[in-house]
């Protein structure tokens, strides 16, 4: 090629570099000019082309691949020019025949650094959410504070009080009456656990939520939320109704969120009864379990949400409450984090008052999404799929964590058509059942299975007395593999599964 | 002290665990021979319309009817400023303090009380030693 040819290469923009087969810079462009920021004099003086830059091994790498193989191309490279000019972020392609080598250089220089730029902020992004969420729970936890402190000072009064009366029995009572002085010690503890059970409360709430989803009762976390609302002024002047249904409602998220989304509806409902002065004012909350969802509803009587301002209310930093009682981040926040569990948060009123609701997946619907229950994932072939029914949350969440941990993928449930319709819509290769349950005891579940499916193992687990008498009744009839024994620890829980696995394989 | 035995109190408090509390701490003082508590105000008032009290203890923050709304309650029907009252509170505001001390209420409790400043009280409130 000679020299003329190579103007074609002085337009483009990328760099463009010919060498001769001893590496002596023959001709550059331009653009490789303006890309290294080097003189066309110093380049040619340049005795091999990679004596240019700082760091050229890529360089020294490319030129013997390409020699030998008529073509080459590097990764992305990070290069400095002896001139002192970089780092620069590029890509270089070669080829080459018997007489030249032409190198074209790739600046990426531009699009690393937004990237880079793009991933920090992203952080930042993610890091201030965090930061909002905890800076609403602080102020949501301040407003509260004079109630919650109206009720820690009852039961402290309590305490104190019995404590002095003690030390005045014991010092100046001549007729010391041990059992008067047990019994104002039992009210010391009474009140002091009182109050702890209140610092517990705050504490969970303010922790700092990380994403660890947890089984956890939706009534158990709502009366928490009711714990730290409903006090003070507020516990005397209006009036909560929390309507319980008597089975347990089992979601799969992290409580400490829940909880704030709970928080925040029934401050909300607080705020708007008595900066109103409704007459009577109450606040109703209810559940609903259907059949892939539960529900949270809370319902009070007071002055309803504008119709102009409804869709607003979701919005960030958007609030009706007078300066310092309301960030305006409570609904916004509350809508994220429901759905960020797949559920959904809405509201409906009108003048008589306000309705909220929202509606989460049942655990057994979040369990399986999360366990990729949905279709088989790739290079997920080799997971077993464990299902473990129990109405305790806390012995489903040690369980999760045992199994997670040792590499098998869990489903939970609580029991009953719940279990049986994720055997049905999905594949599990081995059921873990409580035996004593509410609705439909462990024998009963493993007929109901068995008329499914005839050799899914299952095991049984139970704390009762008599688990062994049922267990050794089921045992043949039932085809029940193992016993597992309330309490266990990981060790005893890992080493029945690969005993009814490793059998069920054979 | 055989004269003051005759002495009744009336404890007024929504929390039953305070009203025993407080009971206990009289009875231990051996001051009263008649000592009544209630955790309703409403019920409270009947019982100060029924009979005659020489202290009544009130709680300002009630379900019902707030402590001041009692002894307002109290002035009114009863007319006079003649009952002996210990205002008792969680957290007095001033607000509440001061209405008080009009309604003729010479005496305060802050929670939580020591079992001296409720007999300091109980004293100061009767007028005797």
């Amino acid at each position: 090629m000679s020299l003329d040819n190579y103007k074609l290469f002085d337009d483009l923009f990328s760099g463009v570099v010919a060498l001769d087969r001893n590496e002596k810079v023959q001709y550059v462009n331009q653009a490789f000019l303006v890309l290294t920021q080097s003189s066309p004099r110093v380049l040619k003086n340049l005795d091999q082309f990679k004596l240019l830059f700082i760091e050229s091994n890529p360089i020294v790498k490319l030129l013997e691949t390409v020699k030998k193989n008529g073509t080459a191309i590097t990764e992305e490279i990070v290069l400095s020019t002896t001139q002192g000019h970089g780092p620069i972020t590029v890509v270089i392609k070669a080829i080459a025949d018997d007489e030249v080598v032409i190198l074209t250089f790739n600046d990426l220089t531009v699009e690393r650094n937004l990237y880079d730029k793009y991933k920090i902020q992203l952080e930042e992004i993610k890091r201030t959410h965090e930061k909002i969420l905890q800076t609403d729970k602080l102020a949501t936890l301040g407003e509260l504070s004079a109630g919650i402190s109206h009720e820690i000072n009852n039961p402290l009064t309590v305490a104190y009080g019995y404590a002095q009366n003690i030390e005045w029995e014991v010092k100046e009572n001549t007729n010391l009456n041990k059992e008067e002085l047990l019994k104002s010690i039992t009210r010391v503890t009474t009140s002091l656990e009182k109050i702890s059970s209140i610092i517990n409360n705050m504490k969970s709430y303010v922790r700092t939520s990380d994403d660890h989803r947890q089984f956890c009762d939706l009534q158990k976390v709502t009366k928490g939320a009711c714990e730290l609302t409903h006090t003070g002024s507020r516990k005397d002047l209006i009036k909560l109704t929390i309507d319980e249904v008597d089975e347990p409602l089992i979601i799969q998220a992290n409580p400490v969120e829940i909880e704030q989304v709970i928080v925040n509806l029934i401050k909300n409902s607080f705020d708007a009864l008595l900066d109103h002065q409704i007459k009577n004012p109450s606040v109703k909350i209810s559940f609903v379990k259907k059949d892939h969802s539960v529900g949270f509803a809370i319902e009070d009587n007071g002055p309803g949400i504008e119709e102009s301002i409804g869709n607003m209310i979701f919005q960030p930093f958007y609030t009706t409450k007078d300066i310092g009682k309301g960030s305006g981040l409570g609904l916004s926040i509350s809508k994220r984090l429901v759905e960020k569990y797949q559920g959904h948060l809405e509201f409906t009123s009108s003048e008589s008052g306000t309705n909220f609701v929202f509606e989460l997946p049942t655990m057994e619907m979040s369990s399986m999404i999360s366990s990729g229950g949905f279709g088989p994932e790739i290079g997920d072939e080799g997971q077993k799929k464990i299902l473990i029914v129990d109405n305790d949350p806390n012995v489903l969440n040690q369980l999760d964590e045992i199994l997670q941990a040792a590499g098998y993928s869990v489903v939970g449930s609580t029991g009953g058509d719940d279990a049986l319709h994720i055997l049905i819509q999905t594949e599990i290769d081995l059921v873990i059942t409580d035996l004593i349950m509410p609705k439909l005891s462990g024998t009963e579940l493993a007929k109901k299975i068995r008329s499914l499916e005839e050799e899914l193992p299952i095991v049984y687990l139970s704390g009762a007395l008599n688990a062994k008498d049922v267990f050794d009744k089921d045992k043949a009839d039932l085809k029940i593999s193992q016993l597992l024994t309330k309490p266990f620890d990981s060790k005893q829980v890992l080493e029945c599964i690969a005993k009814v696995l490793g059998a069920s394989n054979e | 002290m055989s004269e003051s035995k005759k002495l009744s109190v009336l404890v007024v408090d929504d929390e039953q665990h305070i009203c025993d509390l407080i009971e206990v701490m009289l009875k231990s003082f051996n001051i009263f021979s008649f000592i009544v508590s209630s955790t309703s105000s409403t019920v409270a008032l009947q019982k100060v319309r029924n009979q005659e009290f020489d202290l009544l203890i009130i709680d300002n923050q009630m379900p019902d009817k707030d402590g001041l709304n009692m002894i307002e309650n109290l002035v009114m029907t009863l007319g006079s400023r003649k009952h002996k009252i210990i205002f008792m509170s969680g957290a007095m505001q001033n607000e509440h303090a001061l209405k008080a001390i009009n309604l003729g209420v010479k005496c305060f409790l802050i929670k939580p009380f020591t079992r001296q400043g409720l007999l300091k009280a109980v004293i100061k409130a009767l007028g005797k030693n």
